[in-house]
C-alpha cells in the first residue's frame, strides 16, 4: 500500500473512494442551493467540477476550501446528519473547513477523520476513484490502487 | 495575464500532531475547565480547537467582534439552539460585539419563509448583550478600533477594512466561532495577527486612466494568487478603498491590502512589503474595464449599498438624485444607525423625491432569495460575484442606468 504523511485535524479512521477535485472546494455554494432542501448531500456548484456527485461515503480529496463564513456551519450540519464525506483530505487546512470540523465536535460530539496533507504532487498520486484510508490518529492515508466500481 | 494560483502558507510553526500544540495563560485554563461555567468552557473549547488546528500555538485577547450569524436562516438550527442555550445560561459577551445586516424579512413571502428564525436570533443575540447594529458597515456608528487592536471579526469586507484602512489586526472568522470568541474574549494568534502575514508580496502598479476601485479589487483578488498586493501610490479615498477590498475580498481569501503613501502600514513600499516583493503585476485600464456591463438598458433593478452605505456615501448619492426623477427602480442599503442620522438631512429629502428605496438590510440576502429574477445593476463587485443576473458598473454608469445624468 501506498501511504502519506499527513497531519491530523479531527481523530478518526475510515475509508472509501475518493473524489478528487484539484479546484478549491466551496461547501457553502456546493450544499446550499434549493435543490439541496430534499438532497443536501449532492454537490450543487456549477462552478465546480465535482457538481452533481453524492458525498456520502466517500473520501474529498481537495487542494482546501473557500467561500463564504457560513460554510462551517453548512458542513456541521451534514457532519451530525450523517450526510458528509466518511473522511476528508486537504492539501492545505484553512479556517471555514476548520471552523466546520471545530463546531461539530464540540458542540456535537461528531467527527470525521480529517488531515492535512500539504505535498505539492498530492494531486499526481491520489486519483478519483482510488480507494483511500484515512488514519488521521497516526497521521496518514493510503492507497492500494484504483478500486473496482 | 493571472499568475497561477498557489498555495500561501501562514508562517506560523504547525505542530506535526495535535493536542498539545497550544500554551494556555491561566484565565484561559480557567475557562476550558470550566471556572466559569460549562457553556463558557464549551466556547472555549470550541477557540481552542479552531487554533489548534489552524495551527496556533497561542490565543489572544480581543478589543471586539463583529458576528455575521445575523439570518434566521432555517438550515442554520444547530447554531440558533445552540446560541439560545447560551443566552439562558446567562453569558454576556466579553468584548463590544456588533453584529451584520438584516437579511430583508419584510420584503418577499419568499423571505419570510427562508428567514423564519430571525426573530429567535435577534432576541438570542440581544440577551448575550451584542449591539444590534445590523451593518456590515457598522464601524461607522459603533465598534471602531483603534490602530494595533487585535479583534475577531467576521465579515470579509469588514475585515478588509478593518486590517487595511483602520490598521487593526483581525482575520475573517468563521460563523459561531466569531460567537464563541466574542463570549471569552479570545482568538487564534495566527494569520493576520502575525506581522510576517501582513507583508505585501505583490507589487501593483497602475496604468490606468480612470480609476475603478471596486474593478481592481475583484482583479486583484484574481490574479495575486491569494497573496497581499501592495498598490502604489494613488489617492483612493476611504470609499474607494472599501469598494476595493470589499471586491478583493469577494474573489479571494486576502484579507488586506496596502497602498503606498495611503494605508497606515505602507509609509512607502520596502517596508509595505517588509523588504522586496515577491512579483510585480501590472494592471491596465482594459484589466478594470472587461467586468464593466455596457447593457445599461436591460436592467431591472440598480442597487447601491453592498456594502452598506456610510453616512458620506449617502450624502454623495442624494446629491447627484437632487430633482432628479428615477427611470428605473434604484434601491440604496445602508445599516440601520446611518440611515437614521440621514434621515435628518436635506439628502435625505432628495432621494424620496426621485423615488429612491431606502433600505437598511442587506442586499445581498433579500435579492438573492427571491423568486424573482430580475436583472440587477450595481456597482458593487460583490453583489455581481455573488448574485445571480446582477451585471457590474461604476456609479457613474449605474446613475445613467437610474435615470439621473451625469
Amino acid at each position: 500500500m501506498k501511504k502519506l504523511a499527513a497531519r491530523r485535524l479531527t481523530a478518526g479512521t475510515a475509508s472509501g473512494p475518493a473524489m478528487v477535485s484539484r479546484k478549491p472546494f466551496n461547501i457553502a455554494a456546493a450544499h446550499t442551493k434549493p435543490r439541496n432542501l430534499l438532497s443536501p448531500f449532492v454537490i450543487r456548484d456549477h462552478h465546480h467540477d465535482l457538481n452533481g456527485r453524492d458525498v456520502r461515503g466517500h473520501v474529498l480529496v481537495v487542494p482546501t476550501c473557500v467561500g463564504s463564513t457560513y460554510s462551517g456551519m453548512v458542513l456541521f450540519g451534514l457532519i451530525i446528519l450523517g450526510i458528509s464525506p466518511v473522511a476528508i483530505v486537504v492539501q492545505e487546512a484553512d479556517p471555514l473547513l476548520v471552523s466546520g470540523l471545530a463546531l461539530a465536535e464540540v458542540w456535537s460530539n461528531r467527527t470525521l477523520p480529517a488531515v492535512e496533507c500539504p505535498r505539492a504532487d498530492l494531486f499526481d498520486l491520489v486519483r478519483d476513484g482510488h480507494r483511500i484510508e484515512v488514519d488521521a490518529n497516526e497521521g496518514w492515508i493510503g492507497w492500494a490502487g484504483v478500486s473496482g466500481s | 495575464m493571472p499568475l497561477p494560483v498557489r498555495m500561501t502558507r501562514d508562517r506560523t510553526d504547525r505542530t506535526p500532531n495535535m493536542p498539545g500544540g497550544m500554551v494556555l495563560t491561566p484565565d484561559q485554563e480557567d475557562l476550558l475547565a470550566g471556572g466559569s461555567g460549562e457553556d463558557l468552557a464549551l466556547a472555549m473549547r470550541t477557540v481552542v480547537r479552531y487554533g489548534e488546528m489552524l495551527g496556533s500555538r497561542r490565543l489572544a485577547p480581543i478589543r471586539s467582534a463583529h458576528l455575521v450569524g445575523s439570518f434566521g436562516i432555517v438550515i442554520f438550527r444547530t447554531f440558533y439552539r445552540r446560541l439560545r442555550r447560551f443566552a439562558d445560561a446567562g453569558l454576556k459577551v466579553r468584548v463590544p460585539t456588533t453584529v451584520n445586516p438584516r437579511p430583508g424579512v419584510d420584503h418577499a413571502w419568499i423571505n419570510r419563509l427562508v428567514f423564519l428564525r430571525q426573530r429567535g436570533l435577534e432576541s438570542g443575540l440581544a440577551r448575550l448583550g451584542v449591539i444590534p447594529t445590523f451593518s456590515c458597515t457598522f464601524y461607522e456608528v459603533a465598534n471602531r478600533p483603534q490602530r494595533g487592536d487585535v479583534l475577531a471579526w467576521g465579515e470579509s469586507s469588514a475585515v478588509v477594512y478593518a486590517n487595511t484602512v483602520l490598521g487593526a489586526r483581525t482575520n475573517c472568522n468563521a460563523l459561531g466561532i466569531d460567537l464563541c470568541s466574542a463570549l471569552t474574549g479570545y482568538t487564534p494568534d495566527q494569520g493576520l495577527l502575525i506581522d510576517e502575514n501582513r507583508r505585501g508580496r505583490v507589487l501593483v502598479r497602475l496604468r490606468v486612466d480612470r480609476m475603478d476601485a471596486s474593478a481592481l479589487g475583484y482583479h486583484l483578488g484574481q490574479s495575486t494568487g491569494n497573496r497581499i498586493p501592495v498598490i502604489e501610490h494613488h489617492p483612493f479615498t476611504p470609499s474607494e478603498l472599501r469598494s476595493l477590498g470589499a471586491g478583493m475580498a469577494s474573489s479571494s481569501r486576502i484579507g488586506m491590502f496596502h497602498v503606498e503613501g495611503v494605508t497606515p502600514e505602507a509609509p512607502d513600499l520596502e517596508t509595505a512589503c517588509g523588504g522586496a516583493w515577491e512579483e510585480t503585476l501590472t494592471v491596465t485600464q482594459d484589466d478594470l474595464d472587461r467586468y464593466r456591463s455596457r447593457d445599461l438598458e436591460g436592467v431591472d433593478l440598480v442597487v447601491f449599498g453592498c456594502p452598506q452605505l456610510t453616512l458620506p456615501e449617502l450624502e454623495a448619492l442624494a446629491e447627484r438624485f437632487r430633482g432628479g426623477r428615477l427611470q428605473r427602480p434604484t434601491m440604496c442599503c445602508a445599516g440601520p444607525g446611518v440611515l437614521e442620522r440621514f434621515r435628518d438631512t436635506p439628502g435625505h429629502r432628495h432621494m424620496i423625491e426621485a423615488g429612491v428605496e431606502l433600505r437598511s438590510f442587506c442586499p445581498l440576502a433579500a435579492l438573492s432569495t427571491r423568486a424573482s429574477s430580475r436583472r440587477v445593476l450595481s456597482p458593487s463587485t460583490k453583489l455581481f460575484q455573488y448574485m445571480k443576473n446582477t451585471g457590474y458598473a461604476p456609479t457613474e454608469d449605474c446613475l445613467r442606468a437610474a435615470g439621473v445624468d451625469p
